[in-house]
């Protein structure tokens, strides 16, 4: 069982609903977990919330790489979600620590993929560490953040191309809406769709 | 061939060299050579030449050394270097810039290309310099920006540049307005500001030089 579910929020893309709307769906399976966003807006959260680190200043996605460093103010399992996550089920058979863990993006496995484009066929929206466990991850971020920036259109080509050492969860705790895998999963994503609540 | 051309002929052969270490080793980063690429584009030149041409009316007697900050590949440097000969340290905390700027700028013995967190290491040396030039506010946090102003000499010139460029991922430190921007910094005494169009059309660059 997590020790800590965490929300990123950060500009304006998702509404304070979105965190709100999780922490309940979530808290039906995981009542003694402590619920916490990470964000550059506290208002109207319901839930305990961790300002964004003042520097470095990050935008959009970048900022979850922050949740690895040693200075992010938790101990103990920690269990991530994206905000586009839809929570049907219990998800718990499925959730594991061991080392870094996050998806298998099953819906990218027979794509092409150019090796100077960087895409990978892993998703970063469900993330389980320990915290503090992880830190050569932002120390990584830190060491050149513009240049990987620049180069990578998120973290998870990021955490794939800079050879960060993960797991991955078994397939079937996801279906992505956009692409679905036709079994039943306890977790919908949107991978970014709008999405009504 | 005038710098440009020397520039150019060097940033693609520095291209060449990736292509070609690509070919046998896999951990050539192939992505070196686009970034390369886009250091010395259109829009890159076109805000560098903006800055000399309103910059050169004060690189007078008195500055005897300049700093430029997230100094990239050198480009910034080298454009300066055809006005002065005083010593040029171009700063990037990038490793890589150090190697590829060493041929972009080859021939120019007063620049220094050095590896390090620029504001780290203004910060060591705060009184050091009499020009410091940063051409990538955007990429800076504020309370760097904030710092270098308060810790630098009083009589230090700044020539600062940002933009309105807001949906680049690293761009963390954009502006509304030139303004805005020149309000930002605190300075005692503006000298010049000054906004221009980039050629792509997708933003405005500002600029202001002050102490």
């Amino acid at each position: 069982m997590p020790d800590n579910i965490i929300f990123v929020k950060h500009g304006d893309k998702y509404d304070p609903e979105h965190v709100n709307r999780l922490r309940d769906q979530l808290r039906e399976y995981y009542p003694y977990a402590q619920y916490f966003c990470y964000t550059d807006n506290p208002l109207n959260v319901e839930i305990e919330c961790i300002p964004c680190f003042e520097k470095p200043a990050l935008k959009f996605w970048w900022n979850k790489l922050a949740m690895f460093s040693k200075d992010f103010p938790l101990e103990g399992k920690c269990l991530y979600f994206d905000l586009d996550m839809d929570i049907k089920e219990d998800p718990s058979s499925f959730i594991k620590w061991n080392g870094l863990t996050i998806l298998n993006a099953y819906w990218k496995k027979d794509m092409y993929m150019a090796p100077h484009a960087y895409d990978v066929s892993i998703n970063s929206s469900i993330i389980t560490w320990v915290a503090g466990e992880q830190d050569h991850i932002w120390e990584k971020f830190m060491s050149n953040r513009d240049y990987y920036m620049r180069k990578y259109a998120g973290i998870d080509r990021f955490l794939v191309h800079e050879k960060i050492k993960f797991n991955t969860f078994e397939n079937g705790l996801v279906n992505s809406i956009a692409n679905p895998i036709n079994i039943p999963t306890p977790i919908d994503m949107y991978n970014g769709i709008s999405y009504e609540l | 061939m005038n710098y440009k051309e020397v520039l150019y002929e060097n940033a693609l052969q520095a291209i060449d060299e990736i292509y070609k270490r690509s070919q046998y080793d896999p951990d050539e980063d192939l992505y070196r050579s686009f970034d390369i690429i886009n250091s010395v584009n259109k829009n890159q030149i076109a805000s560098k030449e903006w800055l000399i041409e309103n910059l050169v009316p004060f690189l007078h007697d008195d500055i005897k050394k300049v700093c430029v900050m997230g100094g990239w590949y050198g480009l910034s440097a080298l454009m300066l270097a055809q006005h002065t000969n005083v010593p040029i340290d171009s700063v990037d905390y990038d490793p890589e810039t150090k190697r590829i700027g060493k041929l972009l700028t080859r021939g120019y013995d007063n620049i220094q290309l050095i590896t390090e967190d620029a504001a780290d290491w203004f910060f060591h040396k705060p009184k050091r310099y009499q020009l410091i030039v940063n051409t990538s506010c955007e990429h800076i946090d504020q309370i760097d920006l904030d710092l270098m102003v308060a810790m630098k000499r009083e009589d230090t010139i700044i020539c600062f540049q940002s933009n309105n460029y807001h949906s680049i991922q690293s761009h963390i430190n954009t502006h509304n307005s030139l303004d805005e921007f020149v309000d930002s910094l605190k300075l005692t005494e503006v000298l010049f500001k000054e906004e221009m169009k980039a050629p792509s059309g997708q933003y405005d660059r500002y600029m202001v030089i002050g102490k």
